[in-house]
């Protein structure tokens, strides 16, 4: 059986197994036509070499390397993040201060309001809570000197009710 | 110096260092370019292109892989890109290349830059599924494992696709000979 064309071309690329490439030397010992068949694959590789690989490149590393260093990844990375916050930031600083110029007064006026009315409703809820405690207080003394006049009134009646309550007997026995 | 030590190097923000995968590399990227191109102003300019994306994807790049292999397969789809972009860039006129003396006849010379411009159009008129495959291990060095892992293909097709690549321009070639 002759060796197969890709077999050959695996051969001589150092492609095939130990064995298969022991079997193939020996076939090409005594095939004539598969050794022939050897020869033009081994005369195609040759023309391969041929082919044109030590082109003249003078110069290209250079120019390689200053397109890399010209586009260096970072730098619009960082310009891209930095370039829209700051103009963003002075765009609303500029606002802020126009706004600031034109409702300065209306501004003054809205704060002093503010401040009176805090202070005035301050003032009047102190007053307020004054005037609550000292009637409170008018109450409670109400209250304590009732309680005294209550205990008053209780000796009195309870003195009032013996001494009654002694008299009717008394007056019973008589 | 290995590639790998090179490549961590760049990672580590030294940019110079990549100028020495760029001075080792350049006739690999050119090579594969110029068979896709044709016009070596183009090739040229897709050389730069692939090692600006190179260096741009550094940190992409596996090392358990080659960079030979890594490089090439950004330049394969680089050209790819490129021809589908403007398809003018497959039917450009090329220059004859030049032939240093070598000592040689006038007509052995003449025979051999024949012989050469044909076997460079031939390989130019390869798919680019053949054609890279078959430049990697031919002027690369690469092997079929190498060629694999680098183009995201099972070996068997890289060893299909060289295989099928060579035996068409062997055919070729023996019906040029024939013709001559």
């Amino acid at each position: 059986m002759h060796v197969k064309e890709k077999d050959i071309s695996l051969f001589l690329d150092n492609s095939v197994s130990p064995r298969k490439r022991k079997m193939i030397e020996e076939h090409f010992a005594v095939c004539p036509k598969c050794k022939e068949k050897l020869t033009r694959w081994q005369s195609f590789y040759s023309s391969l070499e041929l082919l044109e690989y030590d082109f003249e490149l003078d110069g290209l590393e250079d120019r390689v390397m200053r397109k890399i260093k010209s586009h260096q990844p970072n730098q619009p990375v960082y310009k891209g993040i930095y370039r829209i916050p700051v103009t963003a930031v002075l765009f609303v600083s500029f606002i802020v201060f126009v706004l600031n110029l034109i409702f300065e007064p209306v501004f003054n006026r809205l704060g002093d309001f503010c401040r009176n009315t805090m202070t005035l409703m301050l003032d009047e809820g102190l007053e307020l809570i004054n005037t609550a405690k000292w009637e409170a207080v008018d109450i409670i003394e109400m209250l304590k000197s009732l309680e005294m006049t209550g205990l008053a009134a209780c000796i009195i009646l309870i003195a009032g009710g013996v001494y009654f309550t002694a008299n009717r007997k008394s007056v019973r026995k008589a | 110096m290995e590639d790998k030590a090179v490549v961590e190097m760049c990672l580590k923000g030294d940019t110079d260092a990549f100028k020495y995968l760029v001075a080792k590399y350049k006739k690999l990227v050119y090579s594969i370019a110029f068979r896709f191109l044709k016009d070596p102003y183009l090739a040229e300019d897709i050389t730069q292109e692939v090692f600006f994306k190179a260096y741009r994807k550094l940190d992409m790049y596996d090392t358990s892989m080659k960079f030979s292999a890594w490089i090439g397969r950004i330049t394969h789809n680089t050209c790819i890109d490129a021809i589908r972009k403007d398809k003018n860039y497959s039917v450009a006129a090329s220059e004859d290349p030049i032939i240093e003396d070598t000592g040689e006849s006038a007509d052995e010379i003449v025979v051999k830059k024949e012989k050469k411009q044909w076997l460079e159009e031939q390989i130019r008129q390869l798919k680019p599924g053949y054609k890279t495959p078959l430049l990697l291990f031919h002027q690369a060095g690469l092997s079929y494992e190498e060629i694999a892992k680098s183009m995201n293909v099972p070996l068997s097709i890289v060893k299909n696709r060289i295989y099928r690549a060579r035996k068409m321009l062997k055919e070729k070639m023996a019906e040029y000979y024939k013709e001559a």
